[in-house]
């Protein structure tokens, strides 16, 4: 909306702006605590500076846990979970955009239940599921809730359903098979969709606290997350703020840093995976 | 056609191979154990505790233990149930929820075998014993035992005039003391205890100091309701309310200690393991350690974990009980307690090297130490998680003023008895 | 989706399709997904509502059945009705605040102007943080002693509250840290509806001489009705969704006031060893959320105004 902006337009928008600075406290704070010296504790002195600025915190938090092996499990989860989406959402988004098969309404609605509810609701009957097949404590056991994604697959199909009817007739006429069709001309228009599927699932996943919780007990598959939260609840002692902040600076900056480099792509993808 | 037979080939093949690799195994006397511990206090415990596995796998080369590090207790007994590892440190009090789960063996049997065992559990700290014995078995050795303790500040203690090397003996002196401790802006405040999350085990001090007796023995039945918690817990508010010592409101337990070491709190009652978180941020000569002020008595719980063997195999069994008794060897103890803050639960320990260079650098262990003369075992009961729930939630809503003491205490011992009532045939 | 049974080739004669593989096409395209939609979505809500039939607990070693006892004892707990009540209480209050803060927000930064794209960045980046290490940096925020809200309300002449251990303000902080999270990622949505709207139709009542107030409400507002819907929907199952922030602020308290549905099922499923009032609740909680999406999918959706 291009109409010129009246004193009323300005005050609202910089009362805007004001909040927004407030909205960026907390991420200041948690990077100034993570550099702030032992001998400086938080609660004393200035709240943002602790006279001086130092690495020690991460260091010391990289002894404390064994980060290096959490980034590894979040990497792997994510990725995987990635992966087999990719090949779920499509082959269902083409499914329900281009088929007609009995019973598809019936399985539309089966996906449907899915987006009503949420994995984190079915917390309990999973980790027995997980628990019957013998995957308790596996990363495979992390990924297996999330990836027949019924929000990716009907968000392909929406995409599925407005390539032209012309270039698939095309390929048919070529005598290609469906999935022949699919990877020729379906995919490669519904490239930017994916890849703002992607941004979203990788955000989600990465940041996913819960179930990965229930379901993995030793370091070795535990994803940041998880390993983070535990690093932070140490029963019987105080709260070292600046080992924490440093652990959550950790865990917290891959993301960060990319949405920072590539926020329009970020924004825009979280915008096209939302819409119905 | 011939594609196919190949590909027949090749998978017969990596079966084949694949269930070579299974058998490989078992022609050496190989033991594998998984141990799951709990950290509660802060530093770079799982370093220290990885230490000491090496340690044993390296003198015991045909035992291989696979230490895993699983969160807070709670967390811990979850991860337990679940995973069923040879060897684990649980809390004492989990003594049973375990034996309902039927998921641990009692030690009696490993005990006789061995030549020293009755030396053994006879130098164990009668106090850390407590929650370890049921139908007269023993389910349990200590691990990493604590109890409460007061911490206090001498510097603030000389400002106001009070000696800095006496911390208040009783209820009537601390809150003397407290009242000279405490600056009506509230930038300064005499005493502060915990009361977030569950707040039962630091407020059952107060119960312990008025005399009360809060299970029996079988586990079956608590005493919620008796005068001397009531007694106990209108002390505990008239600390902030009449006396105004304390702060009103729930204190988080993970605040009190930098409270303490930001002098906004001159005493404060924690446990003995954030002895070394504190003395690490605070000059030891600025603070003290002191068993907490008698009531009709002196008293505090016993807290931490013990070292439990889980069933299993025979084999694994014994290689379990190998390592339980290579954790509990009296040096190790007593470098254990020295590098945490754990009070060593050894009579001998106390005498060994690393421990009394400890004591010596600094006082407040031995205080620590003494503080265990007074110290009861903890509260533990079938159920104990739904239990010390329905007594947390009551105790908060006497902290918070919605109910008075003796309703909220009549409604913890109605719950109690509804959740203990399948446990009592 | 009719399709015409006989295509037309532009040669005018017939095309003929690849008949006999599409019978079998659709299923084994949808297999993987189905059978992971089964196991993980469909079987766990049958199966929670056959484990809620029983009595799976501490005090009995094997699960014994019982029939609607479960049922009965949960909606007779304080606990359980504290922990509905404070759902919904989540919910009530989270939705039209994230809405109307999300709304305004859009309306704000809908604007070309070259400070949009840092103030957008700074109102979504809580996006990217788990929730979990977001309310690791609010435990402290709201600290009593040194916490900045605190700090700020005393700049104002407050004075300092104990904002996580009141047991009257524990759950507004804590329903505060999921509007701060969540205020960025709405705003991005109406965003995109609000650059969708056609500009003919506000041409046009600018020309009929309609004041900025009652082009909102009359236009915007009502075109903007499928995104408020999505972004309420989301808010909605967030609130129900609603634990990485319980566990590591308040731990339900004080007083079980941040008690969540969900925070309820996991403490009893995996701290007190109840499987069967655990499931009892999950089978609770099942059932509200498809109540309530059947409830959006044949009634709201019908209101919402679609072009």
């Amino acid at each position: 909306m291009n109409k010129k902006m009246t004193f009323f337009d300005w005050a609202m928008y910089l009362t805007t702006a004001a909040v927004a600075l407030s909205w960026l406290i907390p991420l200041i704070w948690m990077f100034a605590t993570s550099i702030r010296p032992e001998t400086a504790p938080v609660g004393t002195g200035s709240m943002l500076w602790g006279g001086s600025a130092t690495f020690a915190n991460f260091q010391r938090a990289w002894s404390a846990a064994p980060f290096g092996t959490y980034y590894k499990n979040t990497v792997i989860i994510v990725m995987g979970i990635l992966c087999m989406q990719m090949v779920t959402i499509t082959l269902g988004g083409y499914v329900f955009a281009r088929m007609n098969f009995r019973g598809k309404d019936l399985l539309f609605v089966a996906f449907l239940l899915q987006l009503m509810v949420p994995a984190e609701a079915l917390v309990v009957p999973n980790y027995a599921t997980v628990d019957f097949l013998g995957l308790v404590n596996s990363r495979v056991a992390v990924m297996l809730p999330y990836i027949a994604s019924a929000m990716g697959t009907f968000l392909m199909r929406q995409t599925f359903k407005q390539v032209p009817r012309d270039l698939e007739e095309a390929a048919i006429i070529d005598g290609c098979s469906h999935l022949q069709v699919l990877w020729h001309v379906f995919i490669p228009v519904a490239r930017p969709t994916l890849a703002a599927w992607a941004l979203s699932s990788i955000s989600f996943h990465w940041n996913n606290f819960f179930w990965p919780l229930i379901v993995t007990n030793t370091n070795e598959v535990r994803p940041l997350t998880v390993g983070l939260a535990l690093f932070t609840k140490a029963a019987e002692t105080g709260a070292d703020w600046s080992l924490i902040t440093a652990g959550t600076v950790m865990v917290v900056a891959p993301l960060l840093v990319a949405f920072f480099l590539f926020q329009r792509q970020f924004i825009n993808s979280f915008m096209r995976s939302g819409i119905k | 056609m011939r594609s196919w037979t190949r590909g027949i080939a090749a998978v017969l093949a990596v079966v084949v191979l694949a269930l070579a690799g299974c058998t490989g195994s078992g022609s050496q006397k190989n033991v594998e154990l998984n141990f799951y511990f709990p950290i509660a206090v802060g530093g770079p415990l799982q370093a220290k505790v990885d230490a000491m596995v090496t340690e044993f796998t390296t003198a015991n080369p045909n035992i291989k233990v696979t230490a895993v590090y699983a969160g807070n207790y709670q967390d811990t007994m979850t991860k337990v149930q679940a995973a069923k590892p040879e060897v684990a440190v649980l809390q004492a009090t989990d003594i049973f929820t375990l034996t309902d789960l039927d998921l641990i063996v009692p030690i009696d049997d490993f005990v006789k075998k061995d030549k020293d065992g009755e030396a053994y559990m006879a130098d164990m700290v009668p106090a850390f014993m407590g929650n370890s014995k049921l139908n007269n078995k023993t389910w349990s050795v200590p691990f990493q035992r604590s109890t409460v303790v007061m911490y206090y500040n001498k510097d603030l203690f000389k400002a106001a005039g009070l000696d800095p090397n006496k911390a208040p003996a009783n209820w009537t002196e601390l809150v003397d003391f407290g009242k000279k401790l405490t600056k009506t802006d509230g930038s300064q405040w005499g005493l502060e205890i915990p009361s977030d999350g569950n707040p039962y085990w630091t407020l059952s001090s107060l119960f312990y100091q008025q005399g009360a007796k809060m299970n029996n023995e079988a586990g079956t039945t608590v005493s919620f309701n008796s005068a001397e918690v009531a007694a106990g817990m209108e002390f505990f508010l008239a600390l902030s309310k009449t006396h105004k010592i304390m702060p009103t409101g729930v204190i988080k337990w993970g605040d009190v200690p930098n409270d303490f070491i930001a002098g906004k709190a001159a005493m404060i009652f924690h446990t003995t393991g954030s002895i070394g978180a504190i003395k690490g941020k605070l000059d030891p000569a600025k603070f003290g350690v002191a068993p907490l002020p008698a009531g009709k008595s002196f008293g505090s719980p016993t807290g931490g974990g013990n070292l439990y063997i889980l069933k299993s195999t025979k084999e694994k069994q014994e290689a379990a009980w190998k390592f339980v008794r290579f954790l509990t060897d009296t040096n190790r103890v007593a470098q254990w307690s020295a590098d945490t803050g754990y009070i060593p639960y050894r009579k001998s320990a106390m005498e060994a090297k690393p421990w009394k260079d400890a004591v010596a650098g600094f006082a407040g262990y031995k205080a620590a130490a003494d503080a265990l003369q007074h110290a009861q075992p903890e509260l533990a009961t079938h159920n104990n998680q739904q239990v010390l729930k329905a007594m947390g939630d009551q105790l908060q809503a006497i902290i918070t003023g919605s109910k008075d003491v003796k309703t909220a205490l009549e409604q913890a011992q109605k719950d109690a008895d509804a959740i203990l009532k399948p446990f009592q045939k | 989706m009719a399709q015409p049974a006989v295509k037309v080739g532009p040669a005018g004669k017939p095309v003929k399709r690849r008949a006999p593989s599409v019978n079998w096409g659709p299923y084994l395209l949808l297999l993987p997904s189905m059978i992971l939609l089964a196991a993980f979505t469909i079987y766990p809500m049958l199966s929670s509502g056959y484990l809620a039939l029983f009595h799976a607990n501490l005090a009995h070693k094997e699960p014994v059945f019982a029939g609607v006892e479960n049922f009965q004892t949960l909606f007779t707990s304080d606990l359980f009705l504290k922990s509905l009540k404070n759902t919904v209480i989540f919910a009530l209050f989270t939705i039209p605040a994230s809405v109307l803060l999300a709304m305004w927000l859009a309306l704000q930064l809908n604007r070309r102007l070259k400070s949009v794209s840092f103030l957008r960045a700074a109102y979504f980046y809580p996006t990217m943080l788990p929730l979990v290490s977001a309310a690791s940096v609010w435990n402290f925020f709201y600290n009593p002693h040194y916490g900045p809200v605190n700090l700020l309300v005393k700049l104002f002449g407050g004075t300092a509250h104990n904002w996580l251990g009141d047991p009257q303000t524990a759950l507004p902080a804590v329903m505060f840290v999921s509007i701060w999270k969540d205020a960025g990622y709405f705003m991005i949505f109406f965003l995109a509806g609000l650059q969708s709207l056609p500009s003919d139709v506000f041409e046009a009542a600018d020309l009929d001489g309609a004041n900025r107030w009652q082009q909102f409400w009359k236009l915007t507002f009502p075109l903007l009705s499928p995104t408020t819907l999505f972004v309420a929907t989301i808010s909605f199952i967030n609130a129900f969704k609603a634990m990485d922030q319980i566990f590591v602020m308040t731990g339900g308290g004080p007083e079980n006031t941040t008690s969540t549905l969900l925070f309820y099922i996991w403490q009893q499923t995996f701290q007190f060893w109840d499987k069967g009032m655990g499931a009892a609740a999950s089978v609770v909680l099942i059932l509200i959320l498809l109540a309530v999406a059947l409830f959006n999918q044949f009634y709201v959706d019908k209101k919402v105004h679609y072009e």
